[in-house]
């Protein structure tokens, strides 16, 4: 018997038993649903997640601490970044001996700067990261604003604001913002003292999702920003005088080379974090976290192949005699195993496909709900189904069906033709 | 005429908790090329054990059935299910139609199993339908049949692949006689078939078969010629 007839025979012996094969499908629906909804919250997550590192100056950028000794040629444990060996200020020497190194675009320090931001019109003021960008690394900004401008002298008092905190923290159109005045004020000041305070203007708009998670910042002219930084020392622990430096941000002529670079900077005494070395981290973690959740939603799949071995062996039973008559009429025992499995099978593609898209719909109606409540932006998307896991929980279900009709399409096979014949 | 099927000592027992029942003991015979034989003997005598021994549907427990000089002993699984697709057609007291199935894919069926494409395979069943009188019944299932319809299906599905061995175990068992008469009329009409029929029924045999085999306690006691 060739496939093509064994298939459309099995789907017209389960199409004569409606009720049976939907009720035997439907635990299947669950056991996918729940493994598709389980595994494409960890997918979404995990895609909101990646989407911060994937861009290309995510990737272009390297982070880059001064560590004593030899502590940063030692393997680091994952997102330790120097942190267990005794961390060093960094001075301007140090960025100028970055600078030397092959690979490396550019240095621009970080001065982990703190500010409490008020912009103008708008009620209240927020807690915002604010950097400098140098004159050699204007044009590079410049590519990603979104509306106004760059600034075009660096001594006026103008900034950069990122798409994410007007949409996020303030609720402003890129275009509403700009030559909107902005005002710092120290983060550790009480209310009550009189604030020391420094007007900016907004001279343009930065593209966030092009700058992945460095995107989240302010930006001044490199030079404005160190002498706010000397005013408003943010914190007594960190550096804060010119020349002194917590950590430096590394650009890359070639995202590709970023573990070559990383390893020249780890041997000239510099601890290093990436967006590649935290994506392996963060995709290995998101993989056991998946794993786990692929492992609990495939409970109930595992059930419900309980329910197709039963259904399948109440066939084989009840089809005795017709399995004695196909065997008197020449079917080998081969062709009436293949005809259950397939059964089996049907049970579970139609299940699998049907869990699939449950699963992928319940995704999206939770995704809605959460939304308002946890006041989502629109472009994040909770669950996500990818094609690997379309593909793979069909698959799986259908694996799994097969395995649970096994023993009865067995059963079936080695039937004796004279018992099944003589069955009256 | 050639030798079709030959059946040296066969024996078969069946073993029930502590005794053992012999359903066939040392029976050897031959059937020729197109011949037609009555198999009979009383409830239990062991003829449909016979039969099912050389349809290749059950294995003797010692002795040897050839068909066309091959040992069916020596068949393999497989080989047996091959040897009932191309060689023999059988036809039971219960009709045995696959009931959720019509007339036309119940003929269908041994052609499946073969492989037999679509097309081939759905000229062929209409063509033996109508043979055995049934055009007008091919899409009825077998529940909107007469008894006399379903079994003229089930002759239509024992030759549809052109068997050379034709196997009836109590054909007309379940019939009236005006209806068991046509049957036996049809298949007296198949040319170039051995056929061999069990039935209990003495005088049925006489009026259809030129061979008699009696079988008592699993023993040969008659093989009549006429």
């Amino acid at each position: 018997m060739n496939a093509a007839d064994t298939l459309s025979m099995a789907w017209e012996n389960l199409a004569r038993r409606k009720g049976r094969t939907l009720l035997t499908s439907a635990g299947v629906v669950v056991g996918v649903a729940s493994l598709v909804l389980m595994v494409s919250l960890g997918l979404g997550l995990q895609r909101q997640v990646v989407q911060l590192f994937e861009t290309d100056e995510s990737l272009r950028t390297l982070t880059v601490r001064r560590v004593r000794g030899d502590a940063a040629k030692k393997k680091a444990a994952p997102f330790n970044f120097g942190l267990d060996a005794q961390m060093l200020p960094m001075t301007d020497k140090d960025l100028d001996e970055i600078r030397a190194i092959p690979g490396i675009a550019s240095v621009r320090p970080e001065l982990n700067l703190f500010l409490r931001v008020a912009i103008e019109g708008k009620e209240g003021a927020v807690v915002y990261p604010v950097e400098g960008v140098g004159a050699d690394e204007e044009a590079r900004y410049a590519k990603h604003i979104v509306a106004g401008s760059m600034w075009t002298s660096r001594t006026d008092k103008v900034c950069l604001l990122p798409t994410a905190f007007l949409e996020l923290r303030v609720n402003l159109k890129p275009g509403e913002a700009v030559n909107r005045k902005v005002t710092f004020t120290g983060f550790l000041q009480d209310d009550a003292e009189a604030p020391d305070e420094d007007v900016y203007t907004v001279a343009g708009v930065l593209d966030t999702e092009a700058f992945g998670f460095k995107g989240r910042q302010i930006y001044l002219p490199l030079d404005q920003a160190l002498s706010l930084r000397e005013r408003k020392a943010a914190h007594p622990l960190l550096p804060s005088k010119r020349g002194s430096y917590l950590s430096a941000e590394v650009r890359l002529s070639d995202p590709r080379q970023s573990e070559e670079v990383a390893r020249r900077l780890r041997n000239s005494g510099f601890a290093t974090l990436s967006a590649v070395e935290l994506l392996k981290n963060i995709n290995l973690i998101f993989l056991v976290l998946e794993g786990f959740m692929a492992c609990v939603g495939a409970i109930g799949l595992v059930v419900s192949l309980f329910g197709i071995a039963n259904t399948m062996a109440m066939a084989v039973l009840e089809r005795t005699r017709e399995i004695g008559i196909m065997k008197a009429l020449g079917a080998r025992n081969g062709d009436i195993g293949r005809l259950f499995l397939a059964e089996a099978a049907s049970i579970g593609l139609l299940g699998g496909t049907v869990g699939l898209a449950a699963g992928a719909l319940i995704g999206k109606a939770l995704n809605f709900i959460a939304h308002p409540v946890f006041d989502l932006p629109p472009t994040v998307s909770l669950f996500h189904v990818s094609a690997w896991l379309a593909a793979g929980s069909v698959v799986f279900s259908v694996f799994v069906s097969v395995l649970a009709g096994w023993l009865p399409a067995r059963r079936a096979a080695r039937m004796e033709p004279v018992a099944a014949v003589r069955y009256e | 005429m050639a030798e079709l099927v030959r059946i040296e000592r066969l024996t078969r027992r069946y073993v029930m908790g502590e005794t053992v029942l012999s359903a066939l003991d040392g029976v050897s015979l031959d059937f020729a090329t197109g011949e037609i034989a009555a198999i009979v003997g009383r409830s239990g005598s062991g003829k449909s054990t016979l039969l099912q021994l050389i349809g290749g549907l059950d294995r003797p427990t010692s002795g040897e059935v050839f068909v066309r000089g091959k040992r069916l002993a020596e068949s393999s699984e497989d080989e047996l299910a091959l040897y009932r697709r191309q060689d023999v057609g059988f036809i039971f007291q219960f009709f045995n139609l696959i009931p959720t199935l019509t007339a036309q894919q119940n003929v269908e069926l041994p052609l499946v199993l073969a492989g037999v494409p679509k097309a081939e395979r759905a000229r062929r069943a209409a063509e033996l339908l109508s043979r055995t009188g049934l055009e007008g019944r091919r899409a009825h299932r077998p529940g909107q049949l007469s008894g006399g319809e379903q079994q003229r299906v089930a002759i239509a599905r024992a030759l549809v692949h052109d068997p050379p061995l034709l196997l009836a175990d109590e054909p007309t068992g379940n019939l009236d006689s005006k209806t068991a008469a046509e049957i036996l009329e049809l298949l007296r009409t198949l040319k170039d078939k051995t056929i061999l029929v069990v039935t209990h029924d003495r005088v049925l045999a006489d009026g259809f078969a030129r061979r008699t085999v009696e079988l008592r306690d699993g023993k040969v006691v008659g093989d009549e010629r006429r």
